[in-house]
């Protein structure tokens, strides 16, 4: 294909430009979050009401907790979209979802339920003992970042650590550390998923008897996409092959337990615990 | 006149092409002797959901592929069953619409938009509608608002409009109406708002009210109040949210009634707590109760028994009988005599931990309450809160005798908590019904496709699925059984022997039941998926 | 080599100011205007504003109210001037109606522009009062079998529209045109069709909908009758024509009061 003038080309880009600009005849746009207060300072009395409503309302859908009953398990929405996204849920009634929109409640009951629903999954918490400097040295001297990104820097196999110290409670990080294949998260990454636990090893056998191992990203009747130790994603049909079966317990990331001291543990345990910004 | 001539021409046009044809209460009947059309919610009157089409079968299942499909218009959850009668298919959307298409081609025909208002929220249940009735010229179609409306059959023009009950008392519909003869009947759904469950018939042709049976007690003589300790009775519950069944033989109706209030607190409401969770048969034209069978006394785990119940007659003991199964969200299978209420079996037919059986009246042995009791901390009992089966459909094929259930293995917490009313006099209610559950531990829940023998229970074959799957199932004469899986896969399975033949992914979850009907001779099976319908056909 | 040329000053010249002006640039924002004291934002558009307006409306509510606005989902827009005056147009869209969404995703220039397009829609003159007696009106119509065809309220038939609330979103003036000549300008959705099947039988009837392969057609009988067009010969609309015979011949006195009749029928208030 010959040259094309710039200018051409710049015709060429506005064009699609306004092409893409240009909503679809029909398309309906998507729900603006109306004009609302501020969300109010959260305080214990605002949780505690924001539970009553919570249990009252939501519960039904989403669980006496919020982990899901018939709508999902929503510890994950509280992390990912933040207060104003929460408003905008509820408000709004998330389209396809099937979560009807609350308009009739007002500003200061959505924002109660709010400040309780940000308080859910968390979990095994107490404060921690260790030293965060020191455990900072720990996760870069043992190759964490292999696995794990922080702040955009490191590996994509495990979960990020952006906000694990709010996500989990020291408790938990403790346990993980000594047994990440008995306490895997929850799948954070698609919504259709966040009632399953992310990070599942399965062992696939082929027609051939090759075996390929890698976490679960999806899982349905008919077929099964793993990720395996490099990264790459392999999707298989379930007719395919000879076997699918999950390996409980098991998971990439190996246990720390003897491989590091109890004081390095509760350090990187406690420098886990900073990360998760100010609440 | 040039007017008179043109009217007189209208007229004669009107007589002269075939008029629209009626669904009189004979072709409910007999609806099995017409399978190209889908006449009622459950296909017939014993809501079996069998489909006498034979066109589709297990050797060209491999080639099934979507004839057509239709996006519903808004946002919402789509549970319906379609009817379709003569090559006109009557869809509902959520929240209450009805749309009428071209069953052949998927082309819209015509839509009723009820008004309903934009800020009602009911509690604990989608706002969405599980299908019309038909008779005579007439659809029936009740509203999540609780408006019984009966319309045009030709053009969805409203012909009455009835009040059933009032939101503000927690009351929400979703089901679909039933229409026997000349009368219509219909439930109430709202026991998580603690409303009071009855169940109305109303004359078809005028909306008025016929009949009401209240399933618990309203006063201190009612039948049933020593039931229900410190007169508790007046919490309410009972509710009566999913289509039951007909006998048009016996003129008897068979419904099933839903959780006493609160749901899961039974500290202040000891005793059976009759009549909810059971399955009540009335008189169909004076609303009496003939019997009643209680599937869960004292109930505290909101295992509602609002499933369908299938009415199928069988040779036991070398004697025909007239039954009724129903698979409980309890877990378990149970058959009862439809003419006298007799228990003859009952057995699990998913996980369950908390009967050690059922006694030979069919009352459960249950385990030790601290076992099994909701708590403050959470109690680890099976089944699932959404219960073993919930409101999708299970399916009979009196060619097979098997049952074909959706079911669901799986435990949760049951969580204590403390009852709390408030009306919203404009929205409906809010407040809750004291706890609820959170998931059990480490396996997500497992639902499977269970084909058990109708007069036993036992199982002859299962197909396990992946996930936690709200489809109904559809059995055909072609020897298929249809449903789908959490992910949504659509499949179709060999009803003899369970074998998978095909599965197309339709990307969302497939929360409806299957149906079948056919035009021009050509058979389709239709279900909804996320937003859309698809009907599938061969080519 | 100079078309393409044209082509791509054209798409500069047009596509730059367009972008450039899409931004969202500072807004008149705030509550509509109150009272009549205060001067009506739509006094203020430009003929430009109007074409964005008419634009905004065929991207996002032309999906309910059809591409003329003569309703779909949702009602027929046209005389919505005379029925809820520029302001309360502005409402309906900035917080909804019963059954129509608000609008959030549009801030008020923008409105307010989409309501200087949709006040243009139908017949926007002043609306004069009807002059005969609506009571002996009803005679009338009861008398020339107009419910045979038309539905008010829950009685009636479904062949022509339903004209619970006619008397809203008509003035008298368009009732006698309409009533002399139905055909000249039959409202959307009530086009008469005439198809020839291959094996030469005709049917003609109103048209439902139509697409690139298939066509539905009903009769007055309620029956529809639906066609895949390769089983057709011909479709030959029939404009001017409708179902609905004429009413011209009405003496002026009926025809006044007919028209007074219609005229009230403005549904529950």
């Amino acid at each position: 294909m010959k040259f094309i003038r710039p200018w051409y080309a710049a015709a060429l880009i506005l064009a699609l430009g306004l092409l893409a600009r240009a909503p679809s005849a029909g398309a309906q746009a998507p729900p603006v979050t109306p004009p609302h207060s501020a969300h109010p300072k959260t305080t214990p009395e605002s949780i505690a009401t924001g539970k009553a409503l919570f249990e009252g309302t939501c519960a039904a859908c989403h669980g006496i907790d919020g982990s899901g009953a018939s709508g999902p398990n929503i510890h994950v929405a509280a992390i990912n979209f933040g207060p104003e996204g929460l408003y905008a849920r509820i408000r709004g009634g998330p389209i396809g979802s099937g979560m009807p929109a609350f308009t009739a409640m007002d500003d200061a009951q959505v924002w109660a339920i709010v400040d309780y629903v940000s308080t859910l999954g968390h979990e095994g918490g107490a404060i921690a003992t260790g030293d965060a400097q020191k455990g900072k040295e720990v996760y870069d001297a043992n190759g964490c970042a292999k696995c794990h990104s922080i702040a955009g820097q490191g590996g994509i196999l495990g979960p990020e650590l952006n906000k694990i110290g709010t996500l989990r409670g020291t408790i938990k990080l403790q346990e993980i550390m000594n047994d990440p294949g008995a306490n895997l998260p929850l799948d954070t990454s698609l919504q259709e998923r966040a009632a399953y636990p992310a990070y599942l090893m399965y062992r696939v056998t082929t027609k051939d008897g090759k075996t390929i191992e890698g976490m679960r990203v999806d899982e349905d009747t008919f077929t099964i996409q793993l990720r395996d130790a490099n990264g790459n994603l392999r999707s298989v049909r379930k007719f395919d092959v000879q076997k699918v079966e999950p390996l409980p317990g098991k998971t990439f990331m190996p246990s720390y337990k003897g491989k590091l001291t109890d004081k390095q543990i509760e350090d990187l345990v406690a420098y886990l615990s900073s990360l998760g910004g100010a609440q | 006149m040039r007017a008179a001539r043109y009217l007189v021409m209208a007229m004669a046009l009107c007589g002269a092409l075939p008029s629209f044809a009626q669904v009189s209460y004979e072709r409910l009947v007999k609806s099995d002797s017409e399978p190209q059309n889908w006449l009622m919610y459950g296909g017939n009157y014993g809501s079996q959901r069998f489909s006498g089409l034979n066109e589709m079968t297990p050797q060209n299942a491999k080639d099934l592929r979507v004839a057509w499909a239709y996006q519903m218009r808004g946002n919402g959850v789509m549970e319906s069953t379609p009817l379709v009668v003569d090559g006109i298919m009557y869809l509902t959307e959520p929240p209450s619409n009805v749309t009428a298409l071209d069953a052949r081609t998927g082309k819209p025909l015509w839509r009723y938009v009820p008004p309903v208002p934009r800020d009602f929220v009911p509690v604990g249940l989608f706002p969405t509608n599980r299908g019309v009735a038909i008779l005579g010229d007439k659809l029936y179609l009740a509203t999540i608002d609780d408006h019984l409306i009966a319309l045009d059959a030709k053009n969805g023009l409203v012909r009455w409009n009835t009040l059933i009950a009032d939101k503000a008392d927690g009351y929400a519909i979703t089901q679909a109406p039933l229409a026997i003869n000349g009368k219509i009947v219909v439930g109430v759904g709202g026991g998580e708002a603690g409303a009071h469950g009855f169940l109305s018939c109303y004359d078809a042709n005028d909306g008025k009210l016929l009949w009401r049976f209240y399933t618990v007690p309203r006063s201190a003589s009612d039948p049933g109040a020593d039931t229900w300790a410190d007169g508790s009775w007046s919490n309410g519950g009972g509710t009566t949210w999913n289509t039951g069944s007909y006998d048009p033989e016996l003129n008897v109706i068979y419904w099933g009634t839903g959780n006493p209030v609160p749901d899961w607190n039974g500290e202040g409401r000891m005793g059976d707590n009759l009549f909810t969770c059971s399955l009540i048969a009335l008189d169909a034209d004076t609303g009496k109760m003939k019997w009643y069978f209680q599937f869960s006394p004292h109930e505290t785990h909101d295992w509602d028994s609002s499933e369908p119940p299938i009415l199928f007659n069988a040779t036991l003991n070398g004697k025909p009988r007239k039954l009724v199964a129903l698979a409980n969200r309890n877990a378990f299978y149970y058959v009862l005599d439809r003419a006298t209420g007799e228990f003859i079996r009952g057995v699990p037919f998913a996980k369950q931990t908390w009967a050690k059986g059922l006694d030979a009246k069919g009352r459960p042995i249950k385990e030790d309450a601290a076992k099994i009791e909701p708590s403050a901390e959470g109690t680890l009992v099976s089944p699932t809160l959404t219960g073993a089966i919930n409101w999708t459909s299970p399916c009979y094929s009196p060619l097979t005798g098997l049952v074909y259930v959706n079911a669901r293995d799986g435990g949760a917490y049951y969580v204590k908590g403390e009852r709390k009313f408030e009306k919203n006099n404009s929205n409906g209610v809010v407040g809750g019904g004291g706890g609820g559950s959170r998931p059990g531990p480490g396996d997500e829940t497992v639902t499977s496709i269970r084909a058990l023998n109708a007069s036993t229970g036992v199982k002859k074959w299962e197909y396990r699925m992946v996930g936690d799957s709200w489809t109904g199932t559809l059995v055909t004469a072609g020897g298929l059984v249809f449903s789908a899986d959490a992910a949504g896969n659509f499949f179709a399975l060999n009803a003899k022997t369970g074998e998978p033949l095909w599965h197309l992914l339709l990307g969302s979850s497939v929360r409806s039941n299957p149906a079948s009907y056919a035009v021009d001779g050509k058979q389709y099976v239709v279900d909804s998926a996320g937003n859309t319908l698809f009907v599938f056909s061969l080519p | 080599m100079t078309a393409m040329r044209w082509l791509c000053a054209a798409i500069l010249a047009l596509g730059v100011p367009a972008i450039v002006s899409d931004a969202p640039a500072a807004a008149p924002q705030g509550p509509p205007p109150g009272g009549a004291a205060q001067e009506s934002p739509v006094s203020k558009l430009t003929p430009d504003d109007i074409a964005t307006g008419k634009q905004i409306f065929a991207a996002q509510c032309a999906g309910c109210h059809g591409f003329d606005g003569s309703g779909q989902l949702g009602p027929n827009l046209h005389g919505v001037l005379a029925r809820r005056g520029d302001a309360g147009i502005f409402s309906a869209v900035r917080n909804g109606t019963g059954g129509m969404p608000p609008v959030m995703s549009l801030n008020d220039q923008r409105v307010w522009q989409v309501v200087g397009y949709v006040r243009t829609l139908g017949d926007t003159g002043p609306v004069e009062a009807a002059k005969g007696d609506a009571t002996k009106g009803k005679t009338v119509y009861d008398a020339n079998g107009c419910s045979l065809c038309h539905a008010i309220g829950m009685t009636g038939g479904g062949v022509g529209p339903q004209l619970t609330t006619i008397g809203r979103s008509r003035p008298p003036k368009y009732f006698y045109e309409f009533l002399r000549d139905p055909g000249k300008n039959p409202p959307a959705g009530y086009d008469l069709v005439r198809v020839i099947k291959k094996d030469g039988r005709e049917l003609t009837g109103i048209r439902v909908n139509e697409d690139s392969f298939t066509i539905v057609l009903r009769d007055v009988g309620g029956h529809f009758y639906s066609f895949d067009k390769t089983q057709l010969k011909k479709i030959e609309p029939q404009p001017g024509k409708t179902v609905m015979p004429s009413y011209g011949n009405l003496s002026e006195t009926d025809m006044d009061n007919l028209v007074a009749y219609l005229s009230s029928l403005k549904g529950a208030q």
